[in-house]
């Protein structure tokens, strides 16, 4: 994959009205905003396909303890 | 001594179930005792654990109980009893700032955790410091840089650190914290005292200031087990206002001898993993060889994903807390901390299809955590992988590698459990080795105990009976 550059992010963020306050600001997205999606796009599981993203409600599930 | 002989300065020493004997039983000034919490939180202010002090609140509402329990009108354990409540939680009258500059209004109505006290009688005493809108990771802190009792050149940890803070060095009898991503259990780890994160859904979060809410949870932090078990039945059940909250009845905490019959795992990925320091291993062995000693069989348990607890906890919970934020980080984003809005606006770049794997993950998570509590009664963990770190001045996040280390990978041991929505505690099991290089006398280290959905109880008495056989939780900050 490829990373994004700090210009990509300071565009990204432009489209969602968002505006780094200076450069450190922008470089330290960046990092951060790669990070996530090289390590997202790592994870691997057999099982992924069969995983429905639900959220984790126990309120309907009996006797738990 | 015993304990009738102690005057109010000394006893704020004691836990908080102590406290409440002498209290119901009229031994004990509801006033006095908040005279002598008010009276400590002003001696160590500089340790900034308090955001808000309402000391004339405070006497109003300790006066009001002593009254009360004169006539013999017991409203339960908590009544008089001086407690503090994060400033994430609105408290009718006070003011809110959820640690940051951008929000400060006073509330016109408690958050249910906070009018559950109050009819049970506690004394709310203020609002207690956290980090900014409770994310954690935050450098600057505008009411003030938490400073850990054990050593005030270190981290209290994040986000409920005034919490911490107040019930390690006795500014309060008992403080209620959140916890998202670990932020009871951090700051109760770091701080060597208890806290309890309990089962998504157990506790109202209405009136609190929200970080991601799929994982919020409120719950207390307390010196002891007993004394977390006694305010955990206070808040606890359903609330018409939060529609997430079970109506599952909440079953009080009984003590039982020891620990027969019971199956504790422990999750080898979070010791042999090369990141949790040799001493952090050996306190937890010593803490499983007391286990044992208690009749509990102490098993090995895995979690093939623990490693990217991590990864999949902040991942979620930056990209729902992003969304909390969007309209402050448009229009005031020179008001945030520069590592909150840093961390915030990456999160606002969170590609769908991230989150959406991500919560796919999540299943993953919680049907090993599951099945684990299938295989084990609970489950155990080391609470962090190593003592209170230096306080921060900067982020030190000068590359994407940086940012791995950081938040991802095997140091992240609270992840796993908020991710399942599980109820976990932490408690302390002793101290790192005195480092006078270091400057420190011993940082507390603690144990991370896991339970099935509801089964806060269990906890507790893995808990309980752990603090019946040592003295860890007696052990208290040389703040003079």
């Amino acid at each position: 994959m490829t990373d994004l550059t700090p210009d990509e992010v300071r565009t990204q963020l432009a489209a969602i009205g968002l505006t780094p306050v200076d450069q450190d600001d922008l470089d330290e997205i960046t990092h951060r905003i790669n990070a996530v999606n090289e390590a997202v796009l790592a994870l691997e599981h057999p099982e992924l396909d069969a995983q429905e993203p639900m959220s984790v409600f126990w309120l309907s599930e009996e006797g738990a303890e | 001594m015993s304990v009738r002989d102690q005057t109010a300065d000394q006893l704020v020493l004691r836990p908080a179930t102590e406290l409440s004997a002498l209290l119901t039983r009229g031994e004990l000034s509801p006033v006095e005792l908040t005279k002598a919490f008010i009276a400590r939180a002003k001696r160590y202010a500089h340790l900034n654990a308090y955001i808000s002090l309402d000391e004339g609140g405070a006497l109003r509402q300790a006066q009001v109980a002593e009254d009360e329990i004169k006539r013999g009108e017991i409203r339960g354990p908590l009544h008089g009893l001086p407690m503090a409540v994060k400033d994430q939680f609105d408290a009718k009258g006070l003011r809110t700032t959820a640690g940051s500059v951008i929000v400060d209004y006073v509330a016109d109505q408690d958050a249910t955790v906070v009018a559950r006290l109050r009819e049970a009688g506690a004394v709310i005493l203020g609002k207690l410091n956290l980090s900014e809108f409770a994310l954690g990771g935050n450098v600057t802190h505008p009411h003030g840089i938490p400073h850990n009792p054990w050593d005030v050149t270190r981290q209290a940890g994040q986000s409920s650190s005034g919490s911490g803070i107040a019930v390690a060095a006795s500014l309060c009898a008992a403080a209620l914290g959140g916890d998202t991503a670990g932020s009871i259990r951090g700051p109760a780890a770091w701080c060597g005292i208890t806290g309890l994160r309990p089962t998504w859904g157990r506790v109202s979060r209405h009136g609190a200031w929200p970080m991601a809410w799929f994982m919020d949870t409120i719950g207390p932090m307390t010196k002891t087990v007993a004394d977390a078990a006694m305010v955990f039945e206070a808040i606890a059940g359903h609330d018409p206002k939060d529609e997430h909250t079970s109506t599952r009845p909440l079953t009080p905490f009984e003590a039982r001898e020891g620990l027969g019959g019971l199956r504790v795992g422990v999750v080898r990925e979070s010791i042999d993993n090369g990141m949790t320091t040799p001493d952090v291993v050996a306190g937890v062995e010593a803490a499983l060889e007391v286990l044992r000693s208690l009749g509990a069989t102490v098993l090995d348990e895995t979690l093939p994903l623990f490693e990217h607890g991590g990864l999949i906890s902040n991942g979620l919970a930056d990209s729902e807390a992003a969304q909390i934020h969007r309209k402050f980080l448009r229009e005031r984003p020179e008001d945030y901390d520069f590592a909150s809005r840093r961390r915030l606006m990456a999160a606002s770049l969170v590609p769908a299809a991230a989150y959406v794997k991500l919560s796919r993950f999540r299943m993953l998570m919680r049907r090993d955590v599951m099945a684990a509590l299938d295989r084990v009664d609970l489950l155990v963990t080391p609470a962090q992988a190593e003592g209170a770190p230096k306080i921060a001045t900067a982020t030190g996040l000068t590359s994407k590698e940086a940012v791995m280390r950081q938040f991802f990978g095997l140091r992240a041991h609270r992840g796993p459990f908020n991710l399942s929505g599980v109820p976990a505690m932490v408690l302390p099991i002793g101290f790192t080795p005195a480092d006078v290089e270091a400057g420190h006398a011993g940082l507390p280290m603690s144990l991370q105990v896991i339970g099935r959905p509801f089964a806060e109880n269990a906890v507790f008495q893995l808990g309980h009976a752990y603090q019946q056989a040592t003295d860890w939780h007696e052990r208290r900050p040389p703040l003079d």
